[in-house]
């Protein structure tokens, strides 16, 4: 016999052999990596380019307001589940390449040639990572190019197509690592596969449970708690909501894509603007980095000293089959407590509950590693450490997470305060009451919303509470919350009579403390008396200046048209006396005063008589044929107050200043209203269901008007539809009582005070709905 | 050379070997016998590094080695359960370990195949036990490894193929003085190839000696004698098996077949009649006592 004597390197052979043998899934990963970037990013850049080159005009728009278009903007849900399916694909990828542990007849082979473990795992290992980063770099690589190609090379496009590459990257890798480390412990494929893949969702999934657990069991946590708010009145309302480990989790291990959002396109509006480019954090990265590099480095110790014989056994890592029953008990009980019932109101049952559900999963999880019942009975003990670690969880949050719930930071520490009680879509999920209004929309002192409460307007700058006595005032309302912890809502609790009611209501208070940390809470309801408290807010030096800077910033703007309409709305009339610049900052200044002055009716329960309303309407709102009859804004305002910004100031006989200077203009006569309503019904909240009695309006208080009262309902396609008036309405016959409620109406009210809904029928069939509090009808 | 120096491997609580020691020197054919689940195959793999013993060392030429690349890169095993990549051929397999083995020889592959009449670029999943048995043994050979390992290769083979595959070894052995292990339950398997025998029984080696010797130390005597006798005659005898058939006695003993027959002379038997043992006798010999008594379970 002859031999052929040659030098071999096993290191290299592994490697390269793993590469031409495994390469499906990472040709897969290749294609969703091109689709998420290519098609969506480079190739989207130069089918817009070559669009945009048929006009020359429109292809120096092109350039001139972007700088690249790397990856879809917004992926949204079909971005986050292809994420999911490359994560899965990652971990089922790790099982391939190592699949040789998972077997008798391999591992015989691998580990009996010449090659130690630590070579053996790492030429595997690499291989494995070299193939899915040239699935992720070989897409993106071309669309740098194509980014080159039509927007030319820039510092920005350089760093983006790093970070995104990188980004996606390693939400890859630590898929595949966590696996490669599943792999390393375990004896079969398939819990390989199923134990990376809950491995690689821990992250997302403890998340979620944890928020959940907040969100059940911790009294006035923010976390999960959203609210909606407007940055503008008109504006769809968002609905935002803290998130816990919010500053980790903006990356792919949660399958969040925000910060990638930021660097998938780089625009601007005009070409006048600045580019918002902003370097992204390497910190975020090299921590994920670090993460990926323990699993390799475990992954490489558990294969050098494992028990090869494990090989083909099911079940032979109890520690890590009890860690991924746990995890998936985890995202069951929290799916099921978040969606399928009321934790709040049923604690004992929910734990037993969700024992019960642990108890099904380690069972379910045992039988199939053991395969025998005896075995079974025999380590039965490990399902009271599972069930231990549950209770200790729900016993800490339970309790208050070691006063979390209870604790009020000292004035002394607090720098400033911002209270939000979140506008919009909400009010059509809890019952508001008011005309288009409710108590939630009070305010935000964060988000720069003034908020219809006050005026129809939006504010501009972040006003905070700064003084020790708005201050003291916030934590009093936050101890009032503290109080009344046990109080439960329902709708039952909403009808009482006024005075002893629990309303819905989202109420988010938000300290900044002096050491730069934040302190938040958010509450869901509230009683009478904490709403009466919140409304004193509205008194404060810093909210009135906010109204007041927010007002004058709208009636700085020319595209506006000032008009004015009665206090019931039968007549509205544009007001050409006081539309030109110089009058409007007149009449803005005046207002100021009056807020200054407590003149402004910040407080809507002033027993003062109203006079009317001034609206600043938004020019371009108003459409052409509208337009040439300036005079019939009537027709006008029903056009726009669905759309857009509508800036409405109550006019009260008490604002002095603002009543002076209109009837030195000759205008107070605008405010006369043009008819008298033949009929007056009232109704008092609370007699039914909320849902059934509120009036669905969003937002702009004209809305409820216009609609009803001017315009035939099937001819006006607004989704917001006043409701009638409900079953135990009463027709006022009293002329004089009559009169008095068609008089005291407010379109705008806090519904902290008790009072009527009114509604008012004119002899052509058209209606006006209002609000009338109490006080003024009894004064 | 092999050494494995009180090596125990323990699965669980159960130890499958016990501080068990042995040496395989070069140019030897070492023939580990023992019953099934005796801890053969486990001896095997804590050798080539499959398995870690939990206690004690396996020495190749003085390295250990577990994990030793090495060391492993020259010793070939070749386990009971047979290992081809899916869809592979045999020559495909022979680029897989020539990945690994330095030596490996695709001349040698190439010959081989021909020998045994096998298609290099076959399909082996299509092939008989036999022959994936046979691919094994090619694959092996030519990797031309220091250190061979059979685990019960031979199963599955017909006699000419056994007669083939013994030629091959003891040629390889020859030409390249290489140390190899073969494990069989099956005595007559390793009578015609081993120069040495192990027994593996009880977690350990009950029985370690060269082929050549352990003739020459165990024999077989029958004695007959005037008056009856009994075992308890024979209590200040060394012997290894007692039976008795009427006045016939049957003694096996270890030592030298002279001395002990001049030993049972002294007891004056009127005939004594000395037999040489085969490997199976010793084998049951050493054996006697951990095997069922079925005649008692169904008597």
């Amino acid at each position: 016999m002859t031999s052929k004597k040659s030098s071999v390197n096993p290191f290299r052979f592994t490697f390269l052999r793993n590469c031409s043998k495994n390469w499906l899934i990472p040709l897969a990963v290749m294609f969703i990596s091109a689709y998420e970037f290519l098609f969506c990013g480079g190739m989207n850049a130069v089918l817009s380019y070559l669009d945009a080159k048929k006009n020359p005009m429109d292809l120096a728009n092109f350039l001139d307001y972007r700088k690249f278009m790397f990856a879809a903007e917004d992926s949204g849900d079909m971005g986050t589940l292809l994420d999911i399916v490359i994560v899965v694909l990652c971990a089922a990828y790790a099982v391939s390449v190592f699949k040789y542990l998972m077997t008798k007849k391999s591992v015989n082979v691998y580990f009996s040639m010449g090659i130690s473990r630590n070579s053996l795992f790492a030429s595997k290992y690499l291989s494995g990572a070299f193939m899915l980063t040239a699935a992720v770099v070989i897409p993106t690589a071309v669309d740098l190019v194509l980014n080159i190609a039509v927007f030319g090379s820039s510092k920005e496009l350089w760093i983006s197509a790093a970070y995104l590459t990188v980004s996606f990257l390693l939400m890859i890798l630590y898929s595949y690592s966590i696996t490669a480390m599943v792999c390393c412990c375990v004896g079969t494929a398939i819990e390989a596969g199923i134990f990376g893949v809950i491995l690689t969702f821990l992250p997302s999934i403890t998340e979620s449970f944890l928020t959940f657990l907040f969100k059940s069991l911790i009294y006035g946590s923010p976390y999960s708690n959203g609210y909606f708010y407007a940055e503008f009145i008109n504006s769809n309302a968002e609905y935002e909501t803290k998130e816990l480990f919010a500053a980790v989790k903006d990356n792919l291990l949660f399958f969040s894509s925000g910060k990638l959002n930021d660097y998938a396109v780089l625009s601007r509006m005009n070409s006048a603007d600045k580019y918002a480019f902003e370097n992204p954090s390497v910190l975020p990265i090299a921590v994920i980095i670090a993460i990926i590099v323990c699993f390799t480095v475990l992954a490489s110790v558990f294969h050098k000293r494992r028990k090869t014989e494990i090989a083909g056994f099911i079940g032979a890592n109890a520690v890590l089959t009890g860690i991924c029953s746990f995890t998936v008990s985890m995202m069951v009980i929290d799916f099921v407590g978040s969606n399928m019932i009321s934790v709040s109101n049923n604690k004992l049952a929910s734990f037993l509950l969700g024992a019960a559900i642990i108890f099904v999963i380690y069972a379910i999880a045992e039988f199939v590693s053991l395969r025998s019942f005896k075995l079974f009975v025999k380590n039965l003990w490990k399902y009271p450490i599972q069930l231990a670690v549950f209770t200790a969880a729900v016993i800490i949050f339970a309790s208050g997470l070691f006063g979390y719930s209870s604790k009020i930071p000292q004035v002394s520490e607090i720098k400033s305060v911002a209270v939000t009680t979140g506008t919009g879509d909400r009010l059509t999920l809890t019952g508001a009451h008011g005309v288009n209004t409710g108590y939630y929309e009070f305010f935000s002192m964060e988000n720069g919303v003034t908020a219809d409460i006050a005026l129809k307007t939006a504010s501009y700058g972040t006003p905070m509470l700064v003084t020790d006595e708005d201050i003291e005032l916030v934590t009093e309302i936050h101890k009032m919350y503290i109080d009344i912890e046990h109080i439960s809502t329902d709708f039952d609790a909403m009808r009482r009579e006024f005075g002893k009611r629990t309303v819905s209501c989202p109420v988010r208070i938000v300290y900044y403390l002096k050491d730069g940390s934040e302190f938040e809470r958010m509450y869901n309801y509230a009683t009478d008396e904490i709403l009466a408290k919140l409304s004193e807010l509205t008194a404060t030096e810093d909210y009135k200046k906010c109204v007041a800077d927010s007002l004058k910033q709208f009636f700085s703007n020319e595209n506006g048209i000032v008009s004015f309409a009665s206090p019931n709305f039968t007549a509205v009339s544009s007001v050409a006396e006081m539309n030109d610049s110089y009058t409007r900052i007149e009449l803005v200044e005046a207002i100021k005063k009056d807020i200054n002055e407590n003149r402004l009716p910040l407080n809507f329960n002033t027993s003062s008589p109203i006079l009317g309303y001034i609206c600043l309407v938004p020019v371009e709102s108003v459409d052409a044929s509208c337009a040439e009859e300036s005079k019939n804004l009537n027709s006008q305002l029903k056009f726009v107050s669905q759309s857009d910004m509508t800036v409405t100031v109550p006019v009260y006989e008490s604002m002095s200043e603002t009543v002076k200077l209109i009837e030195e203009k000759g205008c107070l006569g605008y405010f006369n209203n043009a008819k008298e309503p033949v009929k007056v019904e009232i109704w008092t909240f609370g007699d039914e269901k909320p849902e059934s009695y509120y009036l669905s309006y969003k937002t702009t208080m004209l809305n409820g008007f216009w609609y009803d009262g001017k315009t035939n309902v099937n001819d006006y396609s607004i989704s917001a539809k006043p409701k009638p008036l409900g079953k135990t309405s009463v027709e006022i016959t009293d002329a004089a009582l009559a009169k008095k409620y068609a008089e005291s109406i407010r379109m705008v009210t806090l519904d902290c005070f008790n009072g009527k809904y009114v509604k008012l029928t004119f002899d052509d069939g058209s209606c006006t709905y209002g609000y009338a509090p109490e006080n003024i009808v009894n004064n | 050379m092999i050494e494995v120096n009180n090596v125990t491997k323990k699965f669980g609580k159960f130890a499958a070997i016990e501080n068990l020691s042995f040496k395989v020197d070069k140019g030897s054919i070492y023939g580990l016998v023992g019953y099934n689940g005796a801890g053969k195959t486990t001896l095997l793999k804590t050798i080539c590094g499959v398995y870690k013993a939990d206690d004690g060392k396996v020495l190749i030429d003085g390295v250990d080695s577990f994990d030793s690349a090495e060391a492993k890169s020259r010793l070939f095993f070749a386990p009971d359960d047979l290992y081809f990549e899916p869809y592979s051929t045999i020559e495909k397999m022979g680029k897989f370990y020539a990945g690994y083995y330095p030596n490996f020889s695709f001349t040698t592959l190439e010959k081989l195949c021909k020998v045994f009449g096998l298609d290099k670029s076959g399909k082996i999943n299509s092939f008989s036990k036999g022959m994936q048995r046979q691919a094994e043994l090619i694959l092996a050979i030519s990797s031309r490894p220091e250190i061979i390992l059979f685990d019960e290769s031979f199963d599955g083979l017909d006699p000419q193929k056994r007669s083939l595959v013994n030629n091959m070894i003891i040629e390889y052995v020859a030409e390249t003085d290489c140390s190899v292990i073969i494990s069989s339950h099956n005595l007559h398997e390793l009578t015609d190839i081993c120069d040495h025998i192990g027994l593996i029984n009880g977690k350990k080696i009950v029985l370690d000696c060269s082929v050549d010797d352990i003739s020459a130390s165990r024999c077989k005597f029958r004695l007959i004698f005037n008056e009856d006798k009994t075992k308890e005659d024979f209590k200040d005898i060394n012997y290894k098996k007692f039976s008795k058939d009427g006045k016939i006695i049957t003694l096996s003993m270890a030592g030298d077949p002279d001395e002990n027959e001049a030993i049972l002379k002294e007891l004056n038997p009127l005939l004594i009649e000395k037999f040489p043992q085969t490997l199976e006798e010793i084998f049951l010999d050493e054996m006697e006592g951990t095997d069922y008594d079925f005649k008692e379970i169904f008597g």
